[in-house]
């Protein structure tokens, strides 16, 4: 993968998370602006720089893995919005990453390595 | 005296643009890029499943409510995750399609599609919680 593509995806999903982000921060009530929290912003960027420069097949299994992630997001989120107001902010988006990483990569493991 | 009615609709906030920092955007744009060149390069390395996880990595959650809750204070930023919990689960509608989808239809048709997946069921949740419990989604407790 070139410099120039990993840039392009850089300078494409950074620019997304922007555009969701301002969104969330013009619409009201709050629970209603939270849905752009956890907007697939990094994932259309992706995965429009994978179908331009790569495979649908890779695109593909892009998504696939992306099912596994998304239930992590969602618990990372219940567990964020537990910790975070609750303890201090770093310390609750540490717990949040770390939900993440628990879920998603055991449901990873359990479906694609130890299910072999 | 008559409980007052939650206002659940959604609804634009412009005057919002006023208390926009360009630092927490700039923020925001840095966290994206990262996430999405680390995806890519994991994905080089563990294979595309691997690396499709990590596109829904949250790299923007935690430092946005962290930034709600600097600015607007705790309540705004529990509130706020309230409905990111709702996007999370709408994500996977988002990869769900894509999943089905690609190999079978046009990838950009599929990429469209994919997006609307995540407004529906993102739209839809909050509906739902709209209705369950209004009190989590009322303009006037913001």
């Amino acid at each position: 993968m070139s410099i120039g593509i990993l840039a392009l995806r850089a300078v494409l999903a950074g620019a997304l998370v922007v555009v969701f982000s301002l969104i969330g921060e013009l619409t009201r009530p709050k629970a209603f602006s939270g849905l752009f929290a956890a907007a697939p912003s990094v994932a259309t960027a992706s995965l429009a720089v994978t179908l331009g420069f790569d495979t649908v097949t890779r695109a593909r299994s892009e998504t696939v893995g992306m099912v596994l992630g998304g239930i992590g997001m969602a618990v990372c989120c219940l567990v964020a919005s537990a910790a975070i107001p609750r303890l201090r902010a770093v310390i609750g988006s540490l717990a949040a990453w770390l939900a993440w990483g628990l879920v998603a990569l055991g449901l990873f493991w359990a479906v694609f390595v130890g299910g072999r | 005296m008559a409980a007052e009615r939650a206002d659940v609709r959604p609804g634009l906030q412009l005057g919002s643009l006023r208390r926009i920092r360009v630092r927490d955007y700039a923020l925001r744009f840095v966290f994206g890029a990262v996430i999405s060149v680390g995806a890519a390069l994991i994905g080089q390395v563990g294979g595309p499943r691997l690396g499709g996880m990590f596109l829904a990595f949250p790299a923007i959650l935690p430092a946005g409510l962290t930034l709600i809750q600097e600015k607007d204070g705790t309540r705004d930023a529990d509130r706020t995750a309230v409905g990111a919990i709702l996007g999370g689960i709408a994500l996977c509608a988002f990869a769900i399609v894509g999943e089905a989808a690609f190999g079978t239809l046009p990838p950009w048709l599929v990429l469209l599609l994919a997006l609307g997946a995540w407004c529906g069921a993102a739209i839809g949740l909050y509906a739902v919680l709209a209705v369950l419990r209004p009190e989590a989604c009322d303009r006037n407790r913001d």
